[in-house]
């Protein structure tokens, strides 16, 4: 189900009414129900693929809890867990990629096209809860988090539909206690998670489905274009992104905000970063850290062996997006600028703000051309055409409408305006302690906005393809 | 649940502005006349008396103007209408209308290729929906509830900042024809042919093929029970359009046509200029590449009329 469809309108109400009406007792199962609800809206048959996964965790944490002090056992069932949880998005995700390169490599004959492995479809939010559900057990393992008895709140903790299908990317310690607290109606909580959804909403209806019109006209068919063409459409899918994904992350902690419970925050004006290691510590935060806490610093940090260690962990996570050269690519260069960042540190740090800003805005958008390239191909033909003919009049080749130029401006300047005026990414925090005629002003404005300039096509969200 | 009912009673106080506004903005678009309402009004008034109904997509809206016809004509196309939405038209009202003896159905390039209610060109369903009150299927969607979401929320702001005077029927006649006067000529070009005969080839699907075909079918089932002639027309086109068409895709319609019409008996008649002697259309009697003026349609509706004469006659 998307955030931006009817029918999450007559779900979510419908759940917070069924939620606060129900005695205590019955509330988690009912949330699971409405999660499970949620899930299948998409594909019924891969809620089973949850519901293995779920077991196997579910069950794993337990035996590595009761092994303390029996380290190879408790090895094992971590293995275990990792396997089935790593194994299943190894199947959905990968095998195709996989077995494309080892024919490639190996001269091996593609299997065919009616094949299972050519047919798979990846499991909506797959990568999002397989990383989630391995940290639970990688926590109890380092006995940083009790295992969870009780099945009906582990299952949420996977399942939690705000966060299910894109995140955040929530560790146990933060979000598993809460399933276990009584939770009570409040009209705080209410007009908070609303602040955020309509916040959320506007990034993701407004700005990014205003701008993906342009950038989709652009990169579906970039041999069609030069110069400044290539240029803007890329510049724009920086702003894409970030207003899409992190659009779904305000809309994420709204919706959990107004049952009750609190998810982390996941972006923080990650455009505004003076330095490329400062932008990953901005963007994706949840799962950023999930990287660091889990694959970086395992492997050694920055104490030693730093360039392998940031290689490998951004290589990872650029193939976590998506089975694609151009997702490891896009991973490995953003490795490369952190790499180079920390040997052009003192040099950064003396730039006046504006120009390391842009500077590093620069470095991650040129990296975003791989992300959202189709192929490789396509990716470096607007790469090596990005300075070709540079006319002004390439632009009036895009095939989009005036009007539709001058709103996806005039959004993205509001937007990054509003975040610059307020200097971090809590607006809707911001927005809820002010007077209450400013509140209402920004809301009316803000809900006008949203039904005039917004896209009501139901675009999906970028992320949900991971 | 107190808390709830209170924060949701506050909650619409404090955004009543914006419904406000809403309100009045939907009060006023649904006052608005449009092409549709327009048409579906006229034809109201017109449908007892209709001898000829004319079907189709804009060739034939643009194309055919029943002032000029013998019998007494009302035209029922509109811009990117399908043989779907025709049949479905046709079956609503063919009951009211007792005096019809003829239906003369657009067939273009375009006719077996093009799905409204999944096309670019879907929002318009949602008009037919609401002025012609034709069921096309197409689940909950907020623009067969809303006029603002109709025309689009963009659009509703442009007619409300424009004081609801944006005239949203011009050129509509009350015989249904859309008249584009002459001196509202648009590029006739050869690169504008092409480029406009590549967008009509790039929206073509062999996926739709089965439902025009379906629909045709029905509407020639329909007509032969009422024993009511079908003339299916194709308007003139500028040569620089027309030799941009695929080929290929234009022989199997032919083909396609000729199977249906063969396992008919009832009156179909195909009128098209690879097989009659059409007149003369120059460039003054297009306004678009593919789209006939007042004056093309003036000459081209004499021509039809003279055939149907003909074959009354006979």
């Amino acid at each position: 189900m998307l955030f931006n469809s009817i029918a999450f309108v007559i779900f979510f109400p419908v759940v917070i009414a069924g939620y606060f009406l129900l005695p205590s007792k019955y509330r988690n199962a009912f949330l699971l129900l409405s999660s499970c609800y949620f899930y299948m809206y998409f594909n019924p048959v891969y809620i089973l693929i949850l519901a293995y996964t779920i077991a196997v965790d579910f069950y794993a944490g337990i035996q590595i809890e009761k092994n303390i002090g029996h380290r190879s056992k408790q090895k094992k069932w971590l293995y275990a867990s990792l396997v089935a949880n790593l194994g299943a998005l190894a199947f959905f995700k990968y095998a195709a990629f996989i077995l494309a390169n080892f024919s490639l490599l190996f001269h091996w004959s593609m299997p065919p096209s009616n094949s299972i492995f050519a047919n798979i479809v990846l499991p909506i939010g797959l990568s999002f809860h397989t990383f989630q559900a391995i940290s639970y057990t990688v926590e109890v393992y380092r006995g940083k988090q009790k295992a969870e008895r009780n099945w009906l709140v582990y299952s949420l903790y996977v399942m939690f539909f705000p966060q299910l299908v894109a995140g955040p990317i929530e560790r146990p310690q933060k979000l598993l206690h809460q399933f276990k607290e009584h939770h009570v109606f409040t009209s705080d909580n209410f007009s908070l998670g609303m602040k955020w959804i309509l916040w959320g909403l506007f990034k993701k209806m407004v700005v990014a489905d205003n701008l993906s019109t342009i950038v989709d006209a652009v990169y579906q068919h970039p041999q069609n274009y030069q110069g400044y063409a290539l240029m803007i459409a890329t510049v724009l899918f920086a702003f894409q992104i970030y207003g899409d994904f992190s659009g779904y992350s305000d809309i994420a902690r709204g919706t959990a905000r107004v049952l009750g419970f609190d998810l982390m925050i996941n972006f923080n004006m990650p455009y505004f970063s003076k330095s490329f290691s400062e932008f990953w510590r901005r963007w994706h935060i949840s799962l950023s850290s999930w990287f660091k806490e889990y694959v970086y610093i395992p492997l050694g940090g920055n104490q030693k062996w730093f360039f392998r260690n940031v290689f490998i962990t951004f290589a990872l996570s650029g193939l976590w997006h998506g089975a694609n050269h151009t997702f490891l690519v896009w991973g490995i260069l953003n490795g490369l600028l952190v790499f180079a960042n920390r040997y052009m540190n003192p040099w950064f740090g003396k730039l006046p703000a504006v120009l390391a800003i842009l500077i590093t805005f620069i470095g991650i958008d040129f990296c975003w051309i791989f992300f959202r390239a189709a192929t490789m191909h396509d990716a470096l033909y607007i790469i090596g055409n990005l300075f070709s003919n540079l006319q002004l009049n390439s632009l009036l080749q895009i095939p989009i409408e005036r009007h539709l130029w001058l709103i996806s401006g005039a959004m993205l300047l509001l937007m990054l305006g509003i975040e610059w005026a307020v200097k971090n990414s809590n607006l809707p925090v911001q927005w809820h302690a002010s007077k209450p005629i400013h509140r209402i002003v920004f809301l009316n404005f803000l809900l006008f906005i949203i039904l005039f300039f917004g896209v009501f096509e139901h675009r999906t969200f970028i992320y949900f393809q991971f | 649940m107190a808390a709830l009912r209170k924060i949701i009673i506050r909650l619409l106080l404090v955004t009543s502005p914006c419904w406000v506004f809403c309100s009045y903005l939907e009060f006023k678009l649904n006052a608005l006349e449009n092409s549709y309402s327009y048409k579906m009004n006229q034809f109201i008034v017109n449908e007892k008396a209709t001898e000829l109904l004319v079907l189709g997509n804009s060739e034939m809206l643009k194309g055919l103007n029943p002032s000029y016809l013998s019998s007494r004509g009302f035209n029922m196309a509109h811009v990117s209408q399908t043989y779907s939405i025709d049949e479905k038209i046709l079956a609503m009202y063919l009951d009211s209308m007792p005096n019809l003896h003829t239906v003369i159905l657009g067939l273009s390039y375009l006719s077996f290729g093009e799905n409204l209610e999944t096309g670019e060109e879907a929002w318009r369903t949602a008009f037919y929906e609401k002025h012609y009150k034709l069921n096309l299927n197409q689940g909950f969607e907020l623009k067969n509830y809303a006029a603002i979401f109709r025309y689009t929320p963009y659009e509703s702001l442009k007619i409300f900042l424009s004081g609801f005077k944006t005239n949203l029927t011009k050129g509509f006649q009350p015989n249904g024809y859309l008249l584009v006067p002459a001196n509202e000529q648009g590029s006739l070009s050869d690169e504008n042919a092409m480029a406009r005969a590549t967008a009509h080839t790039a929206g073509l699907k062999e996926s739709n093929k089965q439902k025009s075909t379906e629909a045709l079918g029905q509407i020639i089932q329909m007509l032969a029970q009422k024993n009511i002639s079908l003339w299916l027309v194709t308007p003139p086109l500028m040569k620089n359009y027309k030799s941009n068409l695929n080929e290929k895709w234009l022989s199997e319609n032919q083909n396609l046509l000729d199977s249906m019409i063969k396992k008919n008996t009832s009156k179909i008649f195909v009128v098209s200029p690879e097989t009659m002697n059409y007149p003369v259309f120059a460039e003054s009697d297009f306004s678009d590449v593919n789209h006939l003026n007042e004056h093309g349609a003036q000459k081209f509706t004499h021509y039809i009329d003279s055939l149907i004469k003909i074959q009354v006659t006979q």
